[in-house]
């Protein structure tokens, strides 16, 4: 990292790399405690792509999506965004509430998945400070998550849109969540703010 | 929705410029971004274009669909060499929208519609009508061979401008 831009080359992915790794254990054990069920989680990519391909990293770019977005502030600034399908999300909201066959984004489905995405964003942030590769973002300050439900394309244009003010291609960081080895449609991104290849 | 296939609209993606007539159909997605959409009704011919930037950052950028200040003369070029007269081309816009208010960039949308309105002002096209701002994505369908414009807001019903 140089200032607030954040500087793609082998070493500054690696250095992702590693507090990723930590921050994806840490957070399937704060998942597995919060939902009551053993949830692993496991970093998928660290990729610097494109901005047009990025655009397609939720699906269709016309499907509505939800995401549940962090903001970072401090000395490390940038987004860090819990993203569903609403059937993934509603599942997630039954396995928390006990509640089934809801299909509406009520005040309580949300509240499960606001304070999921909290839960998950802070077990992968308490872990990158701890990261011993990673020192320098000790003082990262998340915000409160907000919950945001709109076409997949048109929230990817707003946790890039820092990135490709000064360069056209984006860094993220992708993981993969498994319940009893099954797949689920969860994806947490990680979006530094500002970036210089 | 995204494809080529006879029945399916064009894709316009970020940094985009389509030029078309007849039957086609264009589509976009829109958060921050603007779709600029201009037609000719005596040609019947009409572009898209999807801006992401107010204005180019360095000469050496060729992608120039992604800025306002060099997508929206080239717009205009490409309409003129395919015949269209500049006095007779109108302009439509949409998207600007405000994301996520805690972004320290919420701001881009409106400077985006700021920018496309000078662009055009400056090269005397009118701006017909915009639907534009707030916080929500859009879904721009552009006929470009009749000038239609249909707008889609999740979970709202459709309106054309």
């Amino acid at each position: 990292m140089s200032g607030n831009h954040y500087v793609i080359n082998s070493n500054s992915i690696k250095q992702l790399e590693i507090a990723f790794k930590q921050g994806a254990t840490e957070a399937g054990n704060a998942l597995t405690q919060w939902i009551g069920k053993p949830i692993s989680v496991h970093l998928d990519s660290i990729t610097p792509v494109p901005l047009g391909e990025s655009m397609n990293l939720l699906g269709q770019p016309d499907e509505p999506v939800c995401c549940c977005i962090m903001h970072l502030e401090g000395a490390f600034r940038g987004r860090l965004a819990l993203a569903f399908s609403d059937e993934s999300g509603m599942a997630l909201s039954e396995m928390l509430t006990g509640i089934a066959g809801s299909n509406e984004w009520g005040e309580l489905e949300k509240s499960a998945a606001l304070e999921s995405a909290n839960i998950l964003g802070c077990a992968f942030l308490n872990a990158m400070v701890q990261s011993a590769a990673s020192k320098d973002i000790a003082t990262v300050l998340p915000s409160p998550p907000s919950f945001h439900r709109d076409y997949a394309m048109s929230l990817l244009q707003g946790l890039f849109l820092e990135q490709a003010m000064i360069a056209d291609r984006v860094l993220f960081v992708r993981t993969q969540f498994f319940m009893k080895g099954k797949a689920l449609v969860w994806h947490l991104l990680f979006i530094p703010d500002t970036l210089e290849s | 929705m995204a494809g080529n296939g006879n029945n399916l609209p064009r894709f316009v993606n970020m940094g985009d410029i389509l030029i078309g007539n007849g039957e086609e159909r264009f589509s976009t997605v829109l958060g921050s971004c603007i779709a600029i959409m201009m037609y000719d009704s005596s040609k019947k011919m009409g572009a898209m274009a999807h801006i992401l930037l107010p204005q180019r950052r360095t000469i050496g950028d060729d992608n120039i669909g992604k800025y306002a200040d060099v997508a929206i003369p080239e717009m205009i070029e490409q309409l003129v060499k395919k015949g269209c007269a500049i006095r007779k081309i109108w302009a439509k816009l949409a998207g600007g929208a405000a994301m996520f208010n805690a972004s320290s960039s919420f701001l881009i949308g409106e400077k985006n519609l700021v920018a496309a309105r000078e662009v055009l002002e400056k090269k005397s096209v009118p701006v017909l009508a915009t639907h534009c701002g707030g916080t929500k994505g859009r879904r721009a369908l552009f006929y470009p061979g009749s000038g239609k414009i249909i707008i889609t807001i999740n979970g709202e019903p459709e309106v054309e401008i």
